[in-house]
């Protein structure tokens, strides 16, 4: 167990400097400058920028000072964004994606539990239900989107259509947000009760005449949530990232969009920093959920031995 | 096997059915406008770099800065320079040297009056080479300031004087006629130096440092969300403005855009969304600020050398069709300077029609004569000449346009192959020089003719055409230098008529700029370089 967690510490620590690197080798080969070259007419002016940037440091110096930076967690200023720095951007921002993020995955975990436990109780529901996951499987998010705002915002104005940071503004986003991980927690959670059920143990209860419900919750439920949560971790990482679209069409102010634009706009400071820090969130998502299955799995496996 | 078909078939038949709804729906309707007088929500611009008169960029934020700051003079819609901070200047015969009074009732928004110093401020950090301002090229009019800008002087030498509280005089490194008119523009913008000290990253951004001598100024920029200004009632002509809260909402998205406009969140939106998008919701107005569209030679490749190719492309395309082709507002461009675009002073006539004026092309193509004149290159119909690099940025019109220019060169048998890279990639490709034909959009960033002039200039940065001419050079800098209004006009057709008969550039279109706006809205202008201003504005 101990040698466990810190093996995946280990893991963590040697994984972040990989992909600071890699990160840093990527957009120094992605063309283009790093500043807008429309308006300058002037080499004079170019230089001045590239000083005041550091544009013009040899690569070396570079990398070594960005490894510093992220040993430091300082990354300096936005490019883009002048004068922002980068620790700022990520304070303001992310807490907006995060709260959107968490909402959505709890959102879709409660509803995806159940509508995977009614469809897998009720035959006819399940077939319905298919309809619904097919639908809601290939309708892109941003058609979606557009749809949600276009009657809930704009014909029936229920929904404000200027972001304000009340709850009224998290619930569409998040609906369609969350369309896609429940269709699929749903799934997993339907057949794996489906599975579950099968088992011997299931069985045995069903003969000693426990009556349904306890044997839903306290056995099948129990051992089927186990996949379930490790898909967990995928949608964690995925939500939290934020989505660069559903964000620009509900003018949500998350992290979403500094991702696409920044890296367009070769903004080293910026990219570097969410780049770490969505790493970082992602390396300890996956391996706190690794975690959590691992001692929940040993628990079974003991409790099943011992049965 | 059956059942799941038809219930795919159902579904497929549903999609369709909700999509078609959708979108009858969403283009029939023009919403309800808002009942607020005395707000403005205006969709404007995306993203902000900053609110600072010396980094920031494109015509969208100047607008903003535009409502927030205001130079020693105005300029209005007709390029007029009407009284700002300073209400009269002298200058010089040889307008070498510049005296500017200015009114002691003009106030910051925090109540402190804004004196010479401020705008000494202003322009030195703008020219400090640790400020790295893209704008400080602008300012190289001023005396020594170009040597400052690289390093080769100190602030001291600058040839910017504050004399007393409200008396500033400007000594110009070579004589400058329209040093006034510049004054209108965002680099020449008074600053408040002690407010920037106390926090030099980020004093924009926040109503307690970034105090402003404009109309508006700053109540709360909410970062992707919104600018809000408010009414300055420090601002010495304040009863003028009528209108109390101006926001500037920072949609990115086509979809809310539109959505918010139909149902009256938004009162105006110009630049954000395109002319097509813009019709879909409301009939589209237009401001005489002329936006030109043109093709360059990169006169460095060989293929380019040969003049009579240059003219055979200038000739074989059909301007009229590629105007109609971009839709309303688009106009075929017969010349390199657009209409509207200047008055000529001298005659009080526009550039494009006063005594001097021509037309360079004609709406048609001269196929014949092009292909004639390729033959006479050596390259009858088009054979033996290599496939010209078209190099556009991925901006849809741009796309558009290069696609109909390669069909139309076809007809002559010029192979072309378009290479659409993103727009900052494109640009440090151009600047390698690694294209045959690039695309180019231009407006005018200040109030005078030479900012349409100066990209031809041997050693200008933006010369992506490599045009080096001596005779241009030097008519460029008497257009700069003279004195006399009557000689610059007659200057300006000489540099053009130069630029043209040379078939340096391929001039296809242009257009005005536009935007869709809540009819009861009245009293804003777009002055001469394009910025929207809401000083007067007002609700009838």
């Amino acid at each position: 167990m101990i040698k466990k967690i810190i093996y995946g510490l280990l893991s963590i620590v040697v994984s972040i400097f990989f992909i600071n690197t890699i990160t840093f080798f990527l957009i120094e080969i992605i063309p283009g400058e790093s500043y807008d070259l429309s308006y300058i007419r002037s080499e004079a002016v170019v230089k001045n920028i590239e000083e005041k940037y550091e544009l013009n440091k040899p690569i070396g110096y570079r990398y070594v000072k960005m490894l510093k930076n992220t040993y430091t967690f300082d990354f300096g200023n936005s490019f883009l964004s002048e004068g922002r720095s980068v620790n700022s951007i990520i304070k303001e921002h992310f807490p907006i994606s995060a709260k959107l993020g968490a909402l959505t995955i709890i959102y879709s975990f409660i509803l995806g539990v159940i509508i995977g436990i009614v469809t897998s109780r009720y035959k006819i529901l399940k077939k319905i239900s298919f309809i619904y996951f097919v639908i809601m499987i290939s309708i892109p998010n941003f058609i979606l989107a557009a749809i949600l705002q276009y009657f809930l915002c704009v014909k029936l104005n229920i929904f404000p259509i200027i972001w304000n940071d009340n709850i009224l503004n998290y619930i569409l986003p998040c609906i369609t947000l969350s369309s896609y991980p429940i269709v699929f927690i749903a799934k997993l959670t339907c057949e794996s009760i489906e599975e579950v059920n099968k088992m011997d143990f299931v069985l045995a209860a069903k003969a000693r005449g426990i009556d349904k419900k306890t044997i839903l919750f306290r056995y099948v439920l129990k051992n089927s949530i186990t996949s379930t949560l490790s898909y967990l971790g995928t949608i964690i990482a995925n939500l939290l990232v934020g989505s660069f679209v559903v964000e620009s069409i509900f003018n949500i102010p998350g992290l979403g969009k500094y991702f696409v634009t920044y890296v367009m706009n070769k903004d080293y400071p910026v990219v570097m920093g969410l780049t770490l820090f969505y790493s970082i969130l992602l390396i300890v998502s996956t391996y706190l959920i690794d975690l959590i299955v691992f001692i929940k799995d040993n628990k079974g496996k003991k409790y099943e031995i011992l049965e | 096997m059956k059942k799941s078909q038809i219930l795919f078939i159902i579904i497929i038949v549903c999609v369709i059915v909700i999509a078609g709804v959708f979108f009858t729906l969403r283009s029939k309707d023009k919403g309800i406008k808002t009942a607020d007088k005395d707000t403005i929500d205006v969709s404007i611009a995306s993203q902000i770099n900053a609110l600072d008169p010396a980094l920031s960029l494109t015509v969208d934020i100047r607008s903003i800065l535009s409502n927030m700051y205001e130079g020693l003079f105005n300029i209005d819609d007709k390029g007029n320079i009407t009284p700002g901070v300073a209400t009269e200047y002298y200058s010089n015969d040889e307008k070498t040297i510049y005296t500017f009074k200015l009114r002691e009732d003009a106030k910051w928004s925090d109540g402190m009056p804004v004196t010479a110093q401020n705008f000494k401020d202003g322009w030195t950090r703008v020219l400090n080479p640790e400020t790295a301002s893209a704008w400080s090229s602008y300012l190289y009019y001023i005396k020594n300031a170009e040597a400052y800008n690289k390093g080769e002087a100190s602030a001291e030498d600058l040839g910017i004087e504050v004399k007393d509280d409200f008396t500033l005089i400007v000594t110009m490194e070579e004589p400058c006629l329209f040093f006034a008119e510049m004054t209108t523009i965002q680099p020449y913008y008074p600053v408040r130096l002690d407010k920037i000290n106390e926090d030099n990253q980020n004093w924009d951004k926040n109503s307690s440092t970034q105090i402003s001598n404009g109309a508006f100024r700053l109540k709360e920029w909410n970062n992707d969300v919104d600018i809000q200004l408010v009414k300055n009632e420090n601002y010495w002509n304040n009863q003028e403005i009528k209108i109390k809260n101006i926001n500037f909402l920072l949609y990115s998205d086509v979809t809310l855009i539109q959505n918010a406009y139909e149902t009256g969140t938004l009162d105006f939106v110009e630049y954000t969304l395109t002319n097509d998008e813009m019709k879909q919701l409301d009939e589209i107005k237009f401001a005489d600020y002329p936006n030109i569209r043109i093709l360059e030679f990169n006169l460095d490749k060989d293929i380019f050398k040969d003049i009579r190719v240059r003219e055979a492309i200038n000739l074989a395309l059909n301007r009229k069709e590629i105007a109609s082709f971009m839709g309303e507002g688009n106009n075929p461009l017969l010349a390199y300077i657009p209409p509207n675009a200047f008055k000529n002073t001298y005659e009080n006539k526009d550039f494009r029609a006063d005594s001097l004026a021509k037309d360079y092309y004609s709406e048609e193509a001269n196929i014949e004569k092009a292909k004639q004149l390729l033959k006479e290159a050596g390259y009858e119909n088009g054979e033996g000449l290599p496939t010209i690099n078209y190099l556009t940025n991925t901006i849809g019109y741009n796309v558009k346009t290069a696609e109909i220019v390669k069909n139309q060169l076809s007809k002559i048998g010029v192979n072309v192959q378009i290479n659409s890279l993103d727009r900052n990639i494109m640009q440090t490709t151009r600047s390698n020089g690694e294209y045959d034909l690039t695309t180019e959009t231009f407006l005018s960033e200040f109030p005078d003719i030479s900012s349409y002039l100066y990209s031809f200039v041997s050693n200008d940065f933006s010369n992506y055409a490599h045009f080096n001419s001596s005779e241009y050079d030097e008519i460029y800098a008497k257009i700069i230098s003279t004195s006399d209004q009557k000689e610059k006009f007659e200057l300006a057709h000489k540099a053009e008529e130069i630029v043209l008969t040379n078939q340096v550039v391929v001039p296809l279109y242009y257009l005005k700029l536009s935007y869709i706006s809540n009819d009861n809205l009245k009293g804003y202008i777009h002055d001469v370089t394009g910025c929207l201003n809401f000083k007067g504005a007002y609700y009838e």
